[in-house]
């Protein structure tokens, strides 16, 4: 029953919200309740209500119609706190399974501040202000689960600011795609094809491309080396780091990992590419419907597990 | 959401407003209270600054459990207004010591918004409302404090927000003061045990008047539609006392007088009657004080049979009355034996010499008249002085000493000694005591009535003329009645001995007289259209219409009100500036970007006029008439040539 209930209010959230690359929390995408404090305040009013009634005094009675008509405005004004907010998917980098997914957002208001905007997953959220006429970057994780594109879960827009009286929120569902690799998972290393020189001379001619990660600067490094860019940002002076292929070739085969299923086989493929990709290997993917060439470096590894990651078995095709 | 804790400043604002909320109810609540709050608070601040660690549960549990019993104790009950208030005082404090989380500071404020309502029904004056009013703002300020993400100081804007949402709030409230049916009350409730009985007290004695007139508390205001009567006849009739027992005089209790005695007829209201509006500040007693004789047709107040007004409630708010007086009314013209016999009792064997003076001056004038134009002369030509502070006599034939041997006396000496004469030669008198005099604002005409003006006097009863007002104070000294007690004071030194800093110290300086009584007005309005405010009674005109559309008309035409009202606050603020600006120039851009879009050039959105036109000009050609146009457009759209 609840399960069924949960369903009909996601199918009726989908509707009425359906997914966008950029939303724009218009009045029809906002709802608004009183939070607990909002409870807490009316009853206190109530109280004060009927002290006035008791006491027969117009002050109390005055104070009371002004908190009470203050709750009211605070509606409006907790309302347009969102209102008009612009929310787009600046996109997610792409994670193995099982990971937390990082999706990148923007919030874009024009026009006013917005202050305490929150937003994210339940586990997961950030409590941004949004300064008048400005953008606010900000990332936010969820652990996300298969391979291929997945789209992350409905986001929750939501401010109690200014009195905390009032929620509102917004689910807003972005069309945000994030692509899963497999995780991988332990295999039987690959047949090694040794030394060819075809596949070292690429290996070579790609060299120098292959960045492997930065480490900290020290005297007589290249300048050409120099993360400029972090620099740039305020980072310490760093260099980057530039693997040697080791000139192995190794292929990947789909059919050298028979029985397992289709997610293992896929999972092992990917433990393969990562162990070939720290080696330093050149490798090549041969997949039932897709072959990507032998190839090495960062760019190439990528390439091979978003292949891993898109790959759709035939029909019947289990073995 | 997640909540998140409550930080140092946090916690400096919560204890802060707590401290200001329990200012105002320092007198109503035992000392142990307010200073349980300040220890609260400031350990509260040590935990903050991570001196001392959160109190554990157990101290906790018994702090609450010793706190019920210990208001108890202080007040020998739970059931009240002031165990109420202590418990409320009590409970926050304690809820301070325990919160942690953004979400327990709002049972705090709550608390709060809730305590600054109790304010209110001890003090309504102008100056305890607006501290009252500046306690919620600070309230406001907290809660917007608690739902921004950082922790800095409050910031202006935020001041403004809070402004803001009350300002906006403001005319809604008003309506509904306005319009919102004012209920009786739903039960009775616990009155005001610790507010003090204040003003006159129904029990005069020698110098309990003296005491009262070294005050300059405002006793009440009075406000006349039309001329306000004369100076030495605005005497205030508050309380007729005219039985003498054991050194003092009371007032007959209403359940003493026999039925048939206790009719009351109302004067005749003429058209030469006095009229004027009473605004009396809460005194915790039910007497109110109006010039002779008084009637009113408000509802509240009940007529007694020596023709004073009462309310019928003790006055634990500022009441406003409409009275009216006619002042040359004869009152009970016949006197009945009893109310004779009544207002001639007197202790047979006091005031020997008196008594033995009396008899021999009642021999040469036996005519009443006669009789008491010689007391008054005996008066005002023996040595006697008017003074605030009299010698102390002893309570035993207190009228001989006085009248033979001391002859220094305020004015309840002066009535006491006269009733007493009077009553010994046969003549009914009583005292009357209530206020004469009063200052009259220059601004707006409202007679504001201090403490320093209470005056006591006595009433005598001829046939046919009945009840006299006799001032024997104006035969000693005349110009108390003329000008005010100080005027009439030899020994001023020590007068106002409770007002030191008092602005009324200071009257006769200009500056000081103007803001004086540009604040006097201003709290009279207050008090007649706030406090007293009766929308029974001032939405009279609207009675019809309420009575017609009474129940849910009303609740339907409020609430249709308000919804219009909150739609035009919604339209309001929530103009973005859109597409279909209404401006003419920026119609004219969008008008003409739709010609240039059949042209082939598309106006990105958010594109504007200035980086819209040289794309126009490298493709139509800069002497081309679409772009000469929007070249003007642009001209007008920034009032200056855009691009050179």
């Amino acid at each position: 029953m609840k399960a069924m209930l949960a369903g009909w209010q996601s199918q009726w959230l989908s509707r009425r919200l359906p997914a966008a690359r950029t939303v724009q929390l218009t009045q029809r995408r906002l709802f608004i309740f009183p939070a607990r404090a909002g409870f807490l305040f009316l009853l206190g009013l109530m109280l004060m209500l009927l002290m006035a009634v008791n006491y027969q005094s117009n002050l109390i009675y005055g104070l009371t119609f002004w908190l009470g008509t203050l709750f009211v405005v605070a509606i409006h004004f907790t309302h347009g706190n969102l209102s008009g907010l612009r929310v787009v998917a600046a996109g997610a980098e792409p994670c193995f399974s099982g990971e937390q997914a990082v999706f990148r957002l923007r919030l874009v208001s024009h026009g006013k501040a917005r202050p305490s905007v929150s937003l994210g997953w339940p586990g997961c959220d950030r409590l941004v202000d949004v300064a008048a006429g400005d953008v606010c970057t900000l990332s936010l994780r969820h652990p996300v689960g298969g391979r291929g594109w997945q789209m992350p879960p409905r986001l929750t827009v939501e401010t109690t600011y200014p009195l905390g009286l009032l929620r509102c929120w917004s689910y807003v569902m972005l069309d945000q795609p994030v692509l899963v690799w497999p995780a991988p998972a332990p295999a039987p290393p690959p047949s090694r094809e040794g030394d060819s020189a075809e596949g070292l001379a690429r290996a070579r001619l790609e060299a120098g491309s292959d960045l492997e990660g930065h480490r900290r600067y020290r005297d007589g490094d290249r300048p050409s080396h120099i993360d400029w860019r972090g620099l740039a940002r305020g980072q310490a002076m760093q260099v980057s780091v530039y693997r040697e292929p080791s000139g192995n070739v190794v292929w990947l085969e789909w059919t050298a990992l028979s029985g397992a299923s289709v997610e293992l086989r896929l999972s092992q493929l990917c433990q393969q590419a990562l162990d070939c990709h720290r080696a330093g290997d050149s490798f090549g993917l041969r997949l039932p419907d897709h072959v990507i060439p032998i190839g090495s470096g960062r760019a190439h590894l990528e390439q091979v597990l978003r292949a891993l990651a898109l790959y759709c078995p035939k029909g019947g095709d289990t073995a | 959401m997640t909540s998140r804790r409550l930080t140092r400043g946090d916690v400096l604002w919560l204890v802060g407003c707590q401290w200001l909320l329990a200012l105002p109810h320092l007198p109503n609540v035992p000392y142990w209270v307010p200073a349980l709050v300040m220890l609260a608070g400031l350990w509260r601040l040590a935990i903050a600054q991570n001196r001392v660690p959160l109190p554990g549960w157990p101290v906790r549990v018994a702090l609450a459990i010793t706190a019920l019993p210990a208001v108890m104790w202080s007040f020998g009950t739970l059931v009240g207004l002031e165990p109420m208030v202590a418990l409320l005082l009590v409970a926050s404090a304690l809820k301070t010591l325990e919160m942690r989380w953004i979400r327990e500071a709002y049972l705090l404020l709550c608390l709060g918004f809730f305590m600054a309502a109790t304010h209110l029904i001890y003090y309504q004056s102008l100056p305890v409302s607006l501290y009252v009013l500046a306690n919620v703002v600070l309230l406001l300020l907290v809660l917007v404090r608690l739902n921004r993400s950082g922790d800095a100081a409050v910031q202006r804007r935020e001041i403004a927000l809070v402004m803001r949402m009350l300002g906006w709030s403001a005319p809604l409230m008003l309506l509904l003061f306005l319009v919102f049916p004012r209920i009786e009350p739903l039960w009775a409730v616990p009155s005001l045990g610790g507010a003090a009985v204040t003003g006159m007290s129904d029990r005069l004695s020698p110098g309990s008047v003296a005491k009262l007139a070294r005050s300059d508390e405002v006793a009440f205001r009075a406000r006349f539609e039309g001329e306000t009567p004369s100076r030495s006849s605005l005497y205030w009739r508050g309380i007729v006392l005219d039985q003498f027992k054991e050194g003092e005089w009371s007032p007959t209790p209403w359940m003493w007088i026999p039925a048939e005695e206790r009719a009351v007829e109302a004067p005749t209201i003429g058209a030469d009657a006095v009229r004027y509006d009473i605004l009396q500040p809460p005194t915790q007693q039910h007497w109110l004080f109006t010039l002779p004789f008084a009637s009113s047709a408000d509802q509240r107040i009940a007529a007694t049979p020596t023709f004073n007004l009462v309310a019928r409630q003790p006055i634990e708010r500022a009441i406003n009355v409409s009275v009216a007086s006619n002042l040359s009314q004869v009152r009970q013209p016949e006197l009945s034996a009893w109310w004779r016999q009544h207002e001639l009792r007197l202790p047979s064997d006091s005031n020997p010499r008196t008594r033995k003076w009396v008899r021999q001056l009642r021999e040469v004038h036996p005519a009443d008249e006669d009789f008491i134009r010689q007391s008054l002369f005996w008066f005002g030509s023996e040595p006697f002085f008017y003074t605030l502070s009299p010698p102390a006599l002893a309570d035993e034939h207190f009228v001989d000493q006085f009248l033979f041997d001391s002859r220094r006396g305020f004015c309840e000496h002066y009535a006491y000694a006269f009733v007493v004469m009077m009553r010994m030669a046969g003549i009914p008198a009583r005292i009357v005591v209530g206020y004469q005099g009063g200052e009259s604002n220059p601004q707006t005409g409202t007679l504001v009535i201090r403490q320093l003006d209470a005056h006591a006097w006595a009433e005598v009863w001829l046939p046919r003329s009945g009840w006299l007002r006799i001032d024997p104070t104006a035969a000693v000294a005349p110009e108390r009645i003329e000008g005010g007690l100080e005027s009439a004071l030899d020994d001023a030194a020590d007068w106002l001995g409770e007002g030191v800093f008092s602005a009324y110290r200071f009257r006769g300086v200009p500056l000081v007289d103007w803001l004086r009584w540009q604040y006097d007005d201003l709290a009279w309005r207050w008090q007649k259209w706030v406090v007293g405010f009766d929308n029974r009674r001032e939405l009279a005109a609207l009675d019809v219409w309420l009575e017609k559309a009474a129940g849910i008309g009303v609740a339907a035409a409020v609430s249709v009100i308000w919804m219009l009202a909150l739609l035009l606050l919604y339209q309001l603020a929530n103009r973005t500036p859109a597409s279909h600006s209404s401006r003419a120039s920026e119609r004219a851009f969008l008008a003409l970007c739709r010609r240039l879009q059949r042209r082939g050039i598309l106006r990105e959105r958010g594109e504007s006029a200035a980086a819209l036109l040289p794309r126009a000009r490298m493709v139509l050609g800069a002497g081309d008439p679409l772009a000469r146009e929007l070249e003007r457009v642009c001209k007008a759209l920034y009032q200056r040539p855009a691009l050179r």
